[in-house]
């Protein structure tokens, strides 16, 4: 076929430009570590990209979610432990009390020393934590939950809700457990149910009129017993986000290594190719020079 | 004898001329080589038969074909089509796609601080971060869209000054028709080669800005057409492309063409070459992408607002709307302009954001129906009468309504998300307006911050087919098929343009060796023709001495 000298040239240049553009391309997929640099790159590997990182993104929120909640969660079980110390002390201080041998002075003492406990006992049943909330509060959380009114009754003022915190998908866990339920709705051997407030208020009030109370410590130890399962579960809360935590790790490293095999280069294939690329321009660099030193005219 | 060495002295004085017009051109652009074609002269007759009296130049012609030449054109077209989409496209995919710059990033992080709302409902930092990721969500809509925004105003100077540039090589087409058909009939009907190479290369400069047919006269003239059979030049005149504005937006660039007194519009006609790319992106990517990006925002705005108001704020009070009422604003008609001046206007309101359409659509009236066609698929998706109105079109997530009257031949473009990006904004500023306690629930309540971040992963567009990402990823998905498309199509037409090239300039172009064995052929017959003057001078001196002693 006849060739032109224009064209012979032009065809020179444009395969070494078209070397070229190659070459920066794989020069740029090295330098980002990237094998896919826009979506036009490989429009079906994106549509994959913008889901993965939606689950990465999501699952350690999930994970964010779940140490925000074990940080409550932990006051709770540290506040239940205290408050579970104190009744065991009041239950102590109870038996202490109904001595036979023991006369008014020793019940008042003891007496006393049951006031400050229920003293201590209320505060930490209004608890508040680091940004202020009550966490015996139910949902009102900025009102302070228990109150002794000026008639000598124990008064619960937060409600029965209880916040939840999303873990994964379709997995929430609550932050914490209504006052109500920890301190105010306990089994009463009286019938009913009575709050531990009164439970002590009455053994004091018995304990400084010099009379044994006989069935307090069967309604202290009816609290006592509410105070551990509260905080069996919220030792059970705890497991299940530690446990969620792993699995919203290993999702997470699942969809990285996913993405990873999507948008990342392979490195080794990556250099060969540059390897080849520059050989190819090379080769087309040599051929052009050689070719466009060559012409007749050189001998005439 | 001595005639007949002057006569080769002259044909290859001619030869040698052309061959070193032919080196002189070998780099000029739609140059194509010209050839001598040698004749003998009309012989004499003597006696008992003819002597030859030398050579003649019959003509010199330029060596070119007609098909390779419109293949050229052809491809140069589709290849420059398919470029200027492309770079268009390959800026919207950069950006739509990109992790740091693309709404992708941003919505996560949106529905991430929900959480932190969500698992510290009373506390004001992490209501502030909320509205803070909130607006740089709503920053990504803007800039997004103002990137489409700006690229459709580049698109549009750049179809002013490609009509301008179009204009000036029709004209100058025109202009060389009349120089050939006058020089033709000047040299007896010799070609003008040059003259002739200059007008093709003006026809492929065309060619690159639309797709053009030519059509040789018999007189040498060329006619050009565009689009579909309009023509742009016949013979010595030329007709002139005016830029004009689409009858819904006047923002969009069209075209006319203008013949005399009669302006007819062709823009539809217009395909292939730079013109038929861009118009082609414009409508396909840009409308597409901005209507895509629109009904996200459309779609968050209007189901986040709903779920926002069923829940109370820091203060106890009911929901607000947390974003702005965008889902109200931004749906729009526009009229055409060509509509009966007593018409009245077609007003819009969606009904159900999750069953919007990525499209724009066409209410046309044809005086007793209207028809409602959707511009994605061109398919007609609603009848209806005046006696239906208001009317909801339950596929596409929209009502119509009539304020005034409709005249047969009536027209209006309804874009129900297109403006939505552009405007979508907080509708509050006030970190304890965050409605993320449940309805009459006290501010410890986390149950409608739950209920909002549980939206990221609801299917709450497309018919309930797909998230907000989901949406969003299709658009990223799409422009990048697109691009992807364009850059490969753009590349197979560039290879067959480089066929076409090379097969017409393997017939036409200057092969500078080729030229330089002419060199050598023509100057020794011009040497040989020399040395016959002398040979007859030699005679001649012959006859003089013998004679003249």
């Amino acid at each position: 076929m006849r060739v032109s000298t224009a064209q012979l040239q032009l065809r020179g240049t444009n395969a070494m430009l078209e070397r070229q553009s190659e070459l920066s391309k794989t020069q740029m997929q090295l330098s980002t570590g990237k094998r896919i640099l826009t979506p036009g790159d490989d429009p079906v590997g994106t549509t994959q990209i913008l889901p993965l990182n939606e689950t990465i993104s999501k699952n350690k929120q999930y994970t964010t979610n779940g140490e925000s909640a074990q940080t409550r969660l932990a006051l709770e079980d540290s506040t239940l432990g205290q408050a579970s110390n104190i009744i065991t002390r009041v239950s102590e201080l109870a038996i202490q009390g109904n001595n036979g041998s023991l006369n008014a002075t020793d019940r008042t003492i003891i007496a006393q020393e049951v006031r400050q406990l229920q003293a201590s006992l209320m505060a930490l049943a209004n608890t508040a934590d680091s940004s202020g909330e009550y966490i015996f509060a139910g949902h009102n959380v900025k009102t302070t939950p228990f109150t002794e009114s000026p008639a000598g009754t124990f008064n619960y003022t937060g409600d029965q809700g209880q916040r939840q915190v999303q873990l994964g998908t379709s997995q929430q866990v609550s932050m914490g457990n209504p006052g109500d339920e920890v301190f105010m709705n306990i089994p009463y051997s009286g019938g009913g149910t009575q709050n531990v407030f009164q439970t002590i208020e009455d053994l004091a009030t018995n304990f400084e009129a010099n009379v044994q109370d006989t069935t307090a410590l069967t309604d202290i130890n009816a609290a006592l017993d509410n105070f551990l399962s509260v905080r069996a579960t919220v030792g059970a809360r705890l497991n299940t986000i530690d446990n969620q935590r792993l699995v919203n790790e290993e999702l997470v490293l699942q969809s990285e290594s996913t993405l990873s095999s999507i948008e990342d280069l392979d490195y080794a294939e990556a250099i060969s190719r540059l390897n080849l690329q520059l050989v190819a321009l090379q080769a087309s660099q040599q051929s052009y020079s050689k070719i466009q030193s060559l012409s007749l005219f050189n001998y005439l | 004898m001595l005639s007949t060495a002057i006569s080769g002295l002259l044909a290859f004085q001619r030869a040698l001329a052309t061959t070193s017009h032919n080196i002189t051109n070998a780099n000029t652009e739609g140059y194509s080589r010209q050839t001598v074609s040698l004749g003998t002269r009309t012989p004499q007759l003597v006696g008992n038969g003819y002597v030859g009296k030398g050579v003649d130049v019959t003509a010199i012609n330029r060596v070119y074909d007609n098909f390779l030449v419109t293949q050229v054109n052809d491809r140069t077209s589709s290849t420059s089509e398919f470029e200027a989409f492309h770079a268009i496209a390959s800026q919207i995919d950069s950006t739509f796609g990109n992790v740091d710059v693309g709404l992708a990033p941003a919505l996560d992080n949106f529905f991430n601080s929900l959480h932190d709302v969500a698992n510290n409902p009373t506390s004001t930092p992490a209501r502030q971060v909320l509205l803070s990721e909130a607006s740089s969500l709503n920053n990504k809509f803007h800039t997004l869209n103002t990137q489409v925004e700006d690229l459709r105003s580049g698109i549009n100077r750049q179809l002013e000054s490609v009509t301008t540039s179009l204009n000036g090589i029709a004209t100058s087409i025109a202009d060389l028709n009349k120089a050939i058909v006058t020089a033709k009939g000047a040299a007896g009907g010799g070609q003008p080669n040059d003259l002739m190479d200059q007008r093709d290369v003006l026809v492929r400069n065309l060619a690159e800005l639309t797709n053009v047919t030519t059509l040789p006269q018999s007189d040498g003239s060329l006619n050009v057409y565009v689009g579909t059979g309009q023509s742009l030049v016949l013979g010595g005149s030329a007709s002139q492309i005016t830029t004009t504005r689409n009858e819904f937006d006047p923002t969009e660039v069209e075209f006319s063409l203008v013949t005399g007194s009669t302006v007819s519009p062709i823009t539809a006609q217009l395909t292939g070459g730079k013109i038929g790319g861009l118009l082609d992106v414009r409508r396909n990517l840009l409308d597409t992408t901005q209507d895509a990006l629109g009904r996200v925002a459309v779609s968050l705005a209007n189901t986040f607002n709903t779920q926002h108001q069923l829940g109370d704020d820091l203060n106890g009070n009911a929901g607000g709307l947390f974003f702005n009422d965008v889902d109200v604003s931004a749906p729009t008609v526009l009229p055409s302009t060509n509509n009966n001046a007593a018409s009245g206007a077609i007003n819009i309101t969606l009904n159900d954001v999750n069953q919007l359409n990525v499209s724009e659509y066409r209410l046309d009236y044809d005086g007793s129906n209207f028809s409602l066609l959707r511009m994605s698929d061109l398919s007609i998706v609603d009848t209806f009468t005046t006696a239906d109105l208001p009317r909801t079109t339950a596929t596409e997530g929209f009502t119509l309504d009539l304020t005034g009257s409709v005249a047969s031949g009536d027209q209006f473009m309804i874009r129900p998300v297109r403006y939505a990006a552009a405007n979508i904004d907080l509708a509050i500023n006030d970190p304890a307006k965050v409605a993320a306690a449940g309805s009459g629930n006290a501010v410890g309540d986390n149950s409608n911050a739950l209920a909002l971040a549980a939206l990221q992963s609801q299917n709450t567009m497309g018919g309930g087919t797909t998230t907000f990402l989901g949406a969003y990823g299709e658009l990223v998905s799409d422009v990048g098929v697109k691009t992807h498309q364009s850059l490969v199509s753009g590349e197979a037409q560039r290879g067959l343009l480089n066929y076409a090239v090379d097969a017409q300039q393997g017939l036409s172009g200057v092969n500078l060796d080729e030229e330089a064995a002419n060199l050598i052929k023509y100057q020794q017959a011009y040497q040989a023709s020399a040395r016959v003057i002398s040979v007859v001078d030699t005679l001649f001196q012959t006859l003089i001495s013998t004679i003249g002693r």
